[in-house]
């Protein structure tokens, strides 16, 4: 089920009726309610992929009980391995399976061999890099002891399948998100309506932003022969918003949706584009994803306190395995490579840690030295999606090598002006910019909205602002697309 | 929790009443289906694909038989082929009350083609994603029809109405009116390319298929029962005409049979194909509509 479809608007209120009469009862009612409803939201796309996610869930449920009862480290440890196989297992086969062969097929073709093993027609489960990382999280939680694992399978299988965060994160830590079924929820009106206020915000990103955005930057992407320097530069532009405002629409959706339910969910974005290099980029963009890596692989690696080449090491890892996490092409693992490169002088230099606080703090603009750093981490970023978003690299390099083969002439800003007013249309370029200014006011909360009481403290002029950015939503909806994030 | 609720509603209300607002303006200006499932049920249809949707006018098809019932309940190739969607919005749309009705029936062999890899399997009725499954074609505003199947911004409902020409304009009676320019040099590209278009779907890359005539038979079955049920072979383009010759050779023979086997009207009007105009090879232009109607509705009643 969708989050910006018909059917989730009449999903959302049953169950959230369902969830708190079910309250009265007693907390197995209510987790049993989280359970049952996830499911059914889940099922909506599929429900065969249903049973993998019962399998994954029940299986380490019943892990993480072994993990605690062996009385040795070692066959604790052996227990975690198997926990680890068989997830990364179920992910391999369902992700990498065809990836893999093909690229042995390549590799023997190379060497003047030819083999022809057999590929599989496999249909990649909506979310399983999503629920796979969550659930590995308990089973390496309980065997660092950071954790006691749950006699109670209720609140386990609703950890793991609460809708709201299921099919694209954010990825919640078994610490943060499994005892919160343990305790009784109690509504709370200001939570409930800051749930409001931030799905309101997330559908905004996605349905008017990332949506219509979506249109053109296919267009470019697809037919990228066609298009001038000026115009392809445009398409990798559209594209940056367009993932922004989708994964963290998505996201913003997702936490306010919890937030109905009396759930806190841990933040997933918070304004990546305002970073001022690339190392303040990472601990914004896709948060929980990235301290994912950083406590179970960056951390047992040794982290930051081991020598110069083994932080060196540890950085590419990391952001190969994050770019391979995302699919199963070399787009992904090259798009990781470039960012670990970025990411390399600030290390060397021991720079990563500059700008830990919000840019521009105190005032309403960014010094020159905060502009141009947030320009140049913004380009630097834009060049990298081009891989993530191309086809294959072919695809990429001839994006890219179109984009700087054409870009010198003189008709580039004609070119951009033509695409810009001549397909677009002006209403697009305007949402565009003011959701920026949006953004970059309420860069100080959790999302653009947030704050929005202490700014504007008139409740008419709020409520104004609430029904413009509905009808806008209503109004200006780009086509449906589907999020982008459902495919990792 | 009651006051969470209530001022949850109390939001959405008049976010409802503008919705509503918004979908009450949509008509004919939309798009060219819309206003097609916001009439009421009808009791005389034309059915067919994109060339009954722009070759007849029924409001001149009522005054020429004398009716005022006629309605224009034809889309285009990708969303009416004969097959259980349409089949199913045509049982919907007909008012099964009445039974002195007409139902005119354009056939091509296009409108029962399948693409040949997808016959006999589940892909093969591709429409049944599409504008006619929608569970309603007598509602106004039709909410299912617009939250679903419409394929702009709603914005675009409004700056519509508000434009003095647009290319596509479907009136009240269900005629679709194409108003694009007819100079020469572009009616020749139209043509060209809509010829290359079709080429890609003569057989083998598609056929008739046995499914597709099986609901047509059952489509015609159906209509019967509420009123005539007149065949008709429109008229188009010389070089598409010459395209379903080659590739369709026995399709005529075959219609032909079929009507005189169940005892219906048959009319071909292709003979008469070089008297009109065509937008792009394949679908009559305004003018040529209202022509074709007339003469269309003179052979109905000398038949």
């Amino acid at each position: 089920m969708l989050f910006n479809s018909i059917d989730f608007a009449i999903f959302l209120p049953i169950v959230f009726a369902l969830f708190w009469l079910a309250g009265k009862k007693g907390l197995v009612y209510q987790n049993l309610v989280i359970v049952i409803s996830s499911f059914i939201f889940y099922g909506w796309w599929d429900w065969k992929f249903l049973s993998l996610l019962l399998l994954s869930s029940g299986m380490d449920f019943t892990l993480g009980l072994f993990i605690n009862q062996q009385k040795t480290d070692q066959r604790r440890k052996y227990m975690l391995y198997l926990s680890l196989l068989l997830n990364l297992g179920m992910l391999v086969f369902f992700k990498y399976y065809n990836f893999f062969i093909e690229n042995f097929i390549e590799a023997f073709k190379f060497f003047g061999h030819s083999i022809q093993p057999n590929t599989l027609n496999i249909i990649l489960p909506v979310g399983i890099s999503f629920y796979t990382f969550q659930t590995l999280s308990y089973t390496i939680d309980v065997y660092r002891k950071e954790l006691e694992p749950t006699k109670d399978p209720i609140a386990f299988f609703a950890f793991v399948g609460f809708f709201p965060q299921l099919v694209a994160g954010p990825i919640e830590r078994a610490t943060n998100l499994l005892p919160q079924f343990y305790t009784q929820r109690v509504f709370n009106y200001d939570h409930a309506k800051d749930g409001l206020r931030q799905m309101l915000w997330g559908l905004f990103k996605k349905i008017v932003i990332a949506d219509n955005c979506a249109e053109y930057a296919n267009m470019i992407f697809n037919n990228y022969e066609d298009h001038t320097g000026g115009v392809l530069a445009l398409g990798a532009l559209l594209f940056t918003i367009q993932i922004y405002c989708d994964f963290s629409g998505y996201s913003d959706i997702a936490i306010g949706t919890a937030k109905l339910f009396g759930f806190h969910l841990m933040r997933n974005f918070a304004f990546p584009y305002f970073s001022r290099d690339i190392a303040e980029f990472w601990r914004r963009w896709h948060i929980s994803l990235s301290t994912w890596f950083r406590d179970y692989i960056y951390i047992p690696l040794g982290g930051s306190k081991v020598s110069t080449f083994k932080k060196v090491r540890n950085t590419f890892i990391i952001f190969i395995v994050s770019g391979f996490w995302h699919g199963a092409n070399w787009t992904f693992i090259f798009w990781g490579l470039l960012n670990a490169v970025y990411f390399l002088p600030l290390l060397l230099l021991q720079k990563n840690r500059t700008n830990l606080g919000i840019i521009a703090e105190h005032s309403i603009f960014p010094t020159p030295r905060e502009f141009v750093g947030m320009a140049v981490t913004f380009c630097l970023t834009v060049f990298a999606w081009i891989f993530f978003r191309a086809e294959n690299l072919n695809h990429a390099w001839g994006f890219i090598s179109g984009i700087f083969s054409s870009f010198s002439q003189k008709h580039v800003l004609s070119d951009i002006y033509v695409f810009v007013f001549g397909k677009m249309g002006i209403v697009l370029t305007v949402l565009v910019t003011l959701f920026f200014v949006a953004e970059w006011f309420g860069r100080r909360g959790q999302f653009a909205l947030e704050n929005i009481k202490n700014s504007v403290s008139n409740v008419m002029v709020r409520w104004m602002i609430y029904y413009t950015i509905a009808i806008t939503i209503f109004l200006f909806a780009g086509r449906e697309q589907q999020f982008i994030y459902f495919q990792f | 929790m009651k006051k969470f609720v209530l001022r949850t509603l109390v939001f959405l209300l008049p976010l409802a009443v503008i919705g509503w607002f918004v979908f009450s303006l949509a008509d004919g200006t939309t798009d060219a289906l819309y206003a097609r499932f916001t009439t009421p049920k009808q009791s005389s249809l034309i059915i067919g694909t994109s060339r009954a949707a722009q070759g007849i006018v029924a409001s001149e098809l009522n005054r020429s038989l004398n009716r005022d019932d006629i309605y224009n309940y034809a889309f285009t190739l990708g969303h009416s082929p004969f097959g259980p969607t349409y089949f199913e919005s045509i049982k919907k749309k007909v008012d099964s009350t009445s039974s002195n009705g007409i139902f005119i029936v354009s056939v091509d062999p296009w409108s029962l083609c399948s693409k040949a890899e997808t016959i006999n399997k589940e892909s093969e009725f591709s429409e049944q994603e599409r504008a006619l499954n929608t569970p309603f074609v007598d509602l106004n505003p039709n909410l299912f029809y617009l939250l679903e199947h419409y394929d702009n911004q709603y914005a675009q409902i409004i700056f519509d109405k508000t434009k003095t020409k647009l290319p596509l304009y479907l009136h009240n009676d269900g005629w679709l009116e194409v108003s694009i320019t007819m100079d020469s040099a572009a009616v020749q590209s139209r043509t060209k390319e809509k010829i290359v278009d079709y080429k890609k779907q003569c057989p083998p890359n598609s056929v008739i298929s046995e499914n597709r005539w099986g609901y047509f038979k059952k489509t015609i079955e159906y209509l019967d029962k509420y009123g005539d049920v007149v065949i008709v072979r429109m008229p188009t383009g010389k070089e598409m005409l010459e395209l379903e010759q080659v590739y369709f050779s026995n399709f005529t023979t075959r219609i032909q049979s079929f009507c005189s086997e169940n005892k219906l009207k048959y009319l071909d009007m292709t003979d008469g194909s070089s008297k009109y105009q065509y937008t792009d090879g394949n679908h009559l232009y305004a003018p040529s509509s209202m022509q074709f109607t007339k003469e269309l509705a003179d052979r109905i009643l000398m038949n």
